[in-house]
């Protein structure tokens, strides 16, 4: 009796194992084993070619990088766009409020909102790239109409950057919203009540109440964004490439043309671009937990 | 003043306050959509209307789309060969990974043993590491096994499943009471057993969102493809990077663009009014935790 229990019990195990292991090998062949390599290549002057005339140089792609002035305006390009996280955040939360705050079309709205976070990158951008046409789109249209002259958005180094960041901002603005809304309805009424009895204005409720009680999602939000923010691409260089005077250059723009357009330094450099940004979002990440997480509130 | 008129003039407030309220949504949902409509009433012009700075077109004319479902002008291959192959790539291993990830979930859920923890830390940690990280050294590596130019590394990576979607899973198995799992070990029943009758049938609706956000994931994949296939023939090409190929061929022919636009958004925005109720409880179970 004693026996088949504990036999019962091993084959469990046998099947935990077996049910659990495969997403670990996954990760292990195509997560740790690339970037054990990366790291070995980030080492070397590895042009993407021939693995054995590869040569091992030290730091020196990793001191090339870091006083290569085009690093340091794509890291700084990055960072602007990353602007879009959060204002992204405080429209959402108005947005968020508002919807909380109404019985009817709660969902009709939420659903609106998140269409454009379904659809296709690539698409969604050319619609903004039509929009901001210096020529035709409507954008310039509306502004000739009223000012009588055309505003040079996509060619203008000072004035791309924000049509990438209102299209951010509008692109995960129904994310945003479907969590901020969930997180608003876990706020206690009673709070809200005692407020009032005690006096409190609209003003002091949202941000002495409404602000600490969904920090810890705000927080969870601003984290996750600027974490992919910080790797945005593919809208780049589908809208502009590299844009006016490397306006539009992101930081995984500079990794890939390394990479892939970039005989002279190849692979070797574009891997460790890959291990300086991702020690540089490490750092972002700790920095979020250590100064950030000190200002959310958990004990809800 | 009396009670009663006080409690009137509060109601009216109310009322009047809602009303405000719903014009300020009315108004950002219209702002939100307004890029769609707009490429929907530009992919209905004429080349030549296009110019104009009227919103609407004079004349609807369907020519954008005949060019680019029946007359296929700009490539050699149609766009229902390039969605087939996007479903082709797609859908293995969104449904294979979805079943492993699933399995392990409920693994981590509900059969403790030694080391499990252990796994499970080092699947959250995958969560953490940047994507960019393994772009350059998976793109040598698939080069050198000659797998650069055909469809595995768009496939295979994904049948491993995924950490996020593990993650998710486990939240939803952890909500199960694991008497329903003794009842059915002492009825005699495997845990693969258990898994397949009872636990995804259980889980179905979380499944569900699961494999409606993959797949979507997948569909509208732009680096992916765009990295792996570059070299390979047209007729292997998926949606979006057809469409990103069609814009570069067609130029500022902007009807013709607005109108791929429209054709590739389709089936995203159809498969997520469908689904949407699954949607919603998909991403907010996943981030609350």
């Amino acid at each position: 009796m004693v026996n088949r229990s504990k036999k019962k019990i091993n084959n469990d195990v046998v099947w935990g194992v077996v049910f659990s292991i495969l997403p670990v090998i996954g990760f292990f062949l195509f997560g740790f084993l690339p970037m054990m390599f990366s790291l070995y290549v980030g080492f070397s002057d590895y042009n993407g070619l021939d693995l054995n005339t590869i040569n091992f140089i030290g730091f020196r792609n990793y001191v090339t990088i870091l006083n290569d002035s085009m690093f340091w305006r794509s890291t700084l390009v990055t960072l602007y766009g990353s602007l879009s996280v959060p204002l992204g955040i405080i429209i959402s939360l108005f947005i968020a409020k508002a919807i909380s705050s109404v019985k009817v079309g709660q969902g009709a709205y939420m659903v609106c909102a998140f269409i454009p976070n379904v659809c296709s990158l690539v698409a969604v951008t050319m619609i903004w790239k039509w929009m901001f046409n210096y020529e035709f789109g409507i954008v310039n249209n509306v502004i000739y109409s009223i000012f009588g002259s055309k505003i040079q958005w996509l060619e203008s180094e000072n004035l791309v950057m924000i049509v990438y960041i209102l299209m951010a901002i509008w692109t995960t603005l129904g994310y945003n919203i479907i969590l901020l809304t969930a997180a608003l309805s876990h706020v206690d009424e009673r709070l809200y009540e005692a407020a009032k009895l005690d006096g409190a204005g609209g003003f002091t409720i949202f941000f002495k109440i409404t602000i600490p009680m969904i920090s810890p999602t705000i927080f969870y939000l601003f984290t996750t964004c600027i974490i992919a923010s910080l790797q945005d691409f593919t809208r780049y260089m589908v809208m502009t490439g590299k844009g006016p005077n490397y306006a539009t250059f992101t930081v995984v723009y500079y990794l890939y043309d390394h990479a892939f357009d970039n005989a002279l330094t190849g692979m070797g450099y574009a891997s460790a671009v890959g291990w300086i940004l991702s020690i540089f979002i490490g750092l972002i990440t700790i920095f979020n937990f250590k100064v950030v997480n000190k200002m959310v509130n958990y004990d809800v | 003043m009396t009670f009663k008129s006080l409690k009137i003039k509060n109601n009216f407030r109310k009322k009047s306050e809602r009303v405000i309220i719903h014009l300020f949504l009315i108004l950002s949902t219209l702002i939100v959509l307004f890029p769609f409509v707009y490429m929907i009433v530009t992919s209905l012009k004429t080349l030549s209307e296009s110019y104009d700075s009227s919103f609407f077109p004079k004349n609807l004319t369907f020519e954008n789309y005949k060019k680019i479902l029946i007359d296929n002008e700009f490539y050699d291959v149609s766009i229902f060969r390039a969605l087939w192959n996007t479903i082709k790539v797609v859908t293995p291993p969104t449904v294979i990974g979805l079943i492993v990830s699933s399995a392990a979930a409920y693994a981590f859920a509900k059969i403790k043993y030694k080391g499990s923890g252990v796994l499970f830390a080092i699947l959250l940690f995958s969560m953490m590491l940047p994507g960019t990280l393994t772009l350059t050294p998976s793109y040598i590596l698939y080069s050198r096994l000659n797998l650069t130019d055909t469809y595995f590394p768009l496939m295979i990576p994904g049948m491993f499943g995924s950490a996020a979607c593990v993650f998710f899973m486990r939240e939803y198995y952890g909500s199960i009471p694991t008497e329903i799992i003794e009842a059915a070990k002492i009825d005699g029943a495997s845990q693969p057993k258990i898994l397949f009758t009872i636990m995804f049938p259980l889980s179905k609706s979380a499944m569900f969102a699961q494999l409606v956000l993959n797949f979507l994931g997948g569909y509208n994949d732009f680096f992916g493809p765009f990295l792996y296939l570059k070299g390979c023939d047209e007729s292997m090409y998926t949606l979006q990077i057809y469409l990103k190929g069609f814009q570069s061929t067609v130029g500022t022919r902007w009807t013709l663009i607005m109108a791929g636009a429209v054709i590739s958004i389709i089936p995203s925005i159809f498969l997520f009014l469908v689904t949407q109720k699954y949607f919603r409880q998909g991403i907010i179970v996943g981030a609350i935790k």
